[in-house]
């Protein structure tokens, strides 16, 4: 029994000092309180706006600012002789595995700084898993007031193969509060998930992702699965899109679309079949070749689109090329990637700028 | 059916089988430099001559240690030489091998193959030595119950993961390497003052705790092999420092380099030659940089210095009782961390960046926060080095049981978290480069 007992203090004590391992390490790389609420759910609220980034919250390498944007702070009104620029799309443009201050955006920011030094503010309006329907949402309700003289629009195309359809009604919020986190929970169980993930051999976590998947199409007949995109969710997204282009021409500000860059080569290469398997778990209704499908076709509803409205377009997945070295996972950009994206969009709000000047 | 403790039990099957899984690892993680160890290990067991006095070797011993030596130096010295990669603790292997041959035929020792195979595949002393010879790898001596032994080396094994990974590894990733980033030409005269003892600092952790866990492996495994560190930084003066530092390798160099260059009773100069010459290829042991090689002769110029002075205190009454008065222990063992962590500039720095750092130094005039930093630093470092460690071992004695393996609890969860669940900042072990 008091073997037991001194076994049981001792394994509790090995727990304990990893949990202060976690928060100590939390608290001096990130700022992190050390005995309050941490986790990314810190990150997103959802109140009368939309479901957004949390004004003032901070979580690792991500820092949001007063206004619910990702990056510096902000004011409503912006300097005489300045160019707002804003950055608009899901977590591409968010920052996902970029290091501090090489996200897209932020990139762009210091490209256009060092070209023109005070001339452009570049605010990043992107939320990670943010849909075309809801950054109009978030454009009408909020960031219109910022007076953004050119919104870059990043649209994510792989939304429109979940299994249901991302909602393009924009109404208001009833009932929903901001959603507070835990007053305290352990910080350990989450970093040993994390830590567990990347210790993982490739293969293991590749026949996980398998099983995953399997599972969750074995609920649902063979045709459940589709083997390329359906038009009506093509048509979906190309309409929805033109929504939030019009929304945001409304406000006064010119829109720049950018086609949406992912790393699948054709044929494709052998280190890709498992991380298109991490993407295709997200969307367990599509194909490899579906979701290759969407993408194709919902670049060339962009292009479409910015050559029937007059738009400006970015060709992203042209630029990047389907070069491994740019992503770090199915369509995330590594710091390299990124640089590349900045300085295709830095081109291209200079042209705008430019133009715009002209008498 | 015999147990796992009887096939265990020191003997040649022991021997056989350790060498045998040993090459199994090895051949896993890198094949070809498996081949070249063991192509090694069997020329040297040609060259042996053991048993009866008239035994003869099947390969002169010369032809076979300058064969190991020509090895060392191709694969060291020649850039691209070798097409894949240079077999894992070459350096060390063949001054164990350099050893083995030298030992066995001057002593006429018995040695098996499969002690030989097991002594040069051995993996936990394979990357970095400590370099065992025939009479320092021994079985470990019987009595300790299992308990004990899983006791003692795991104990040995987390005090040397946490020099590495919590000493060694934070130093460098906050301090070290956020400098050298920064360039040398660019730092602070009071960093350049602090640089070189952290540097030292940082090398001594990692290394010894390298062997602190080489020592524990193998003794889990059922071997000793000798200790290569005995608080070096405490030394009063550069002799005593090279028999605490490294001492493996130390030794290896006195007996088998320097008194072969010297001779039998060698004269003064040549002694002090054959001091200076052994250092300096002591220096280039550890690559072929100029760096190296001045780090080597730094110490060899230090040694003959140390030397020199001892003679004439041995001969002058008056020198004697200045150096009673004015050269006290602290005064001794502040000269010699002194004079080691100036070679550490060498070691570490490319020429160039190392007279930009002593320049920097030079260029400190006291002042702010530097005037307090660099004495504090430095104090600190000696402080931690030796007097902390030797404190902490007596209170560590007197701890009581629980209260002592909850320490060991919370060290071995900090040790869990610093491998397992946080991002960067772990560096390689130092010394496995050479």
């Amino acid at each position: 029994m008091r073997r037991a007992a001194r076994a049981l203090f001792l394994c509790l004590l090995f727990v304990a000092t990893l949990e202060v391992c976690t928060r100590v390490e939390a608290s001096w790389r990130w700022e992190a309180p050390f005995w309050g609420p941490y986790s990314s759910e810190m990150l997103r609220i959802t109140d009368e706006i939309g479901t957004r980034n949390r004004p003032g919250a901070r979580f690792e390498k991500w820092v949001i600012n007063s206004a619910g944007f990702r990056g510096p702070e902000l004011q409503v009104e912006k300097a005489p002789g300045v160019v707002r620029v804003g950055v608009a799309g899901a977590s591409e443009v968010f920052g996902l595995y970029e290091s501090p201050d090489k996200d897209v955006t932020a990139q762009l920011r210091q490209q256009l700084s060092a070209s023109a030094p005070g001339r452009f503010e570049v605010v990043n309006l992107a939320s990670a898993g943010i849909t075309p329907p809801r950054l109009r949402e978030l454009f009408e309700r909020w960031a219109g007031r910022f007076g953004f003289d050119a919104v870059v629009v990043y649209p994510t195309p792989a939304f429109y193969l979940d299994v249901d359809p991302p909602s393009h009604t924009v109404g208001p919020h009833a009932g929903h509060g901001a959603s507070a986190p835990e007053a305290f929970s352990l910080r350990l169980p989450d970093k040993l998930w994390r830590a567990l993930r990347e210790l993982l051999p490739a293969g293991l976590q590749a026949w996980l992702k398998r099983v995953q998947l399997d599972k969750v199409r074995r609920a649902h007949a063979p045709q459940w699965v589709w083997s390329a995109a359906p038009p009506e969710r093509v048509a979906l997204f190309e309409s929805d899109l033109l929504e939030l282009v019009q929304s945001i021409e409304r406000s006064g500000a010119r829109v720049i679309l950018a086609t949406h860059a992912n790393r699948f080569a054709s044929p494709p290469r052998s280190e890709d079949e498992a991380i298109m398997l991490g993407w295709i778990r997200f969307y367990p209704r599509a194909s490899p070749e579906c979701l290759l499908d969407m993408e194709r076709q919902a670049n060339d509803a962009v292009r479409r689109l910015g050559s029937e409205h007059g738009l400006r377009v970015v060709d992203v997945q042209e630029l990047t090329g389907k070069d491994p070295r740019y992503y770090a996972d199915f369509s995330h950009f590594t710091d390299e990637g990124a640089a590349r994206v900045a300085a295709a969009l830095g081109a291209e709000v200079r042209s705008l700028a430019t133009t715009r000047e002209a008498p | 059916m015999a147990s796992w403790r009887e096939i265990w039990r020191p003997g040649r099957t022991r021997d056989s089988l350790l060498a045998l899984m040993s090459a199994v690892v090895l051949g896993i993680w890198q094949p070809a430099g498996l081949l070249v160890t063991i192509a090694l290990t069997g020329l040297v067991r040609l060259a042996l001559r053991h048993g009866r006095q008239d035994a003869l070797p099947r390969l002169p011993t010369a032809l076979v240690v300058a064969l190991l030596v020509a090895t060392l130096a191709w694969f060291k010295y020649v850039p691209g030489a070798w097409p894949g990669v240079v077999p894992l603790g070459l350096s060390f292997t063949v001054f164990r091998l350099i050893g083995v041959v030298l030992d066995v035929n001057a002593l006429r020792t018995p040695l098996a193959p499969s002690r030989l195979f097991a002594m040069s595949l051995f993996l936990p002393t394979l990357p970095a030595g400590p370099i065992t010879t025939v009479r320092s790898f021994r079985d470990a001596e019987a009595g300790e119950t299992a308990r004990q032994i899983v006791s003692h080396a795991g104990w040995r094994i987390l005090q040397g993961l946490a020099r590495k990974f919590l000493l060694a590894d934070t130093l460098y990733s906050l301090v070290i390497a956020v400098w050298l980033e920064r360039g040398v030409a660019r730092l602070e005269p009071y960093q350049c003052l602090v640089l070189p003892v952290l540097l030292g600092l940082y090398v001594y952790w990692d290394f010894a705790g390298y062997s602190d866990v080489a020592i524990g492996v193998s003794r889990l495994l059922g071997y000793q092999v000798p200790e290569n560190f005995d608080r070096p930084y405490s030394s009063r003066s550069l002799t005593e420092f090279w028999r605490r530092w490294h001492i493996s390798l130390s030794e290896w160099i006195r007996g088998r380099l320097m008194m072969k260059l010297a001779g039998r009773r060698p004269s003064q100069a040549r002694l002090h030659g054959a001091t200076l010459a052994s250092m300096a290829l002591c220096g280039i042991w550890h690559g072929a940089g100029v760096g190296f090689l001045v780090w080597g002769l730094w110490h060899g110029i230090g040694l003959v210095g140390v030397h020199l002075f001892q003679d004439a205190e041995r001969r002058s009454e008056t020198l004697q009782a200045y150096s009673k008065r004015f050269l006290g222990d602290a005064v001794a063992t502040g000269l010699t961390f002194g004079f080691v962590t100036i070679g550490w500039i060498f070691f570490f720095l490319a020429p160039a960046d190392a007279w930009a750092l002593m320049r920097g130094a030079l260029a400190w005039r006291g002042g702010g926060a530097a005037a307090l930093a660099v004495p504090a630093i430095v104090a600190s470092a000696l402080l931690l080095a030796y007097l902390g460690a030797e404190w902490a071992r007596s209170v560590w004695m007197r701890v009581p049981p629980l209260l002592r393996v909850s320490a060991q609890t919370v060290l071995l969860g900090i040790l869990t978290y610093a491998l397992l669940l946080t991002r960067g900042g772990r560096q390689g072990f130092f010394y496995a480069q050479f």
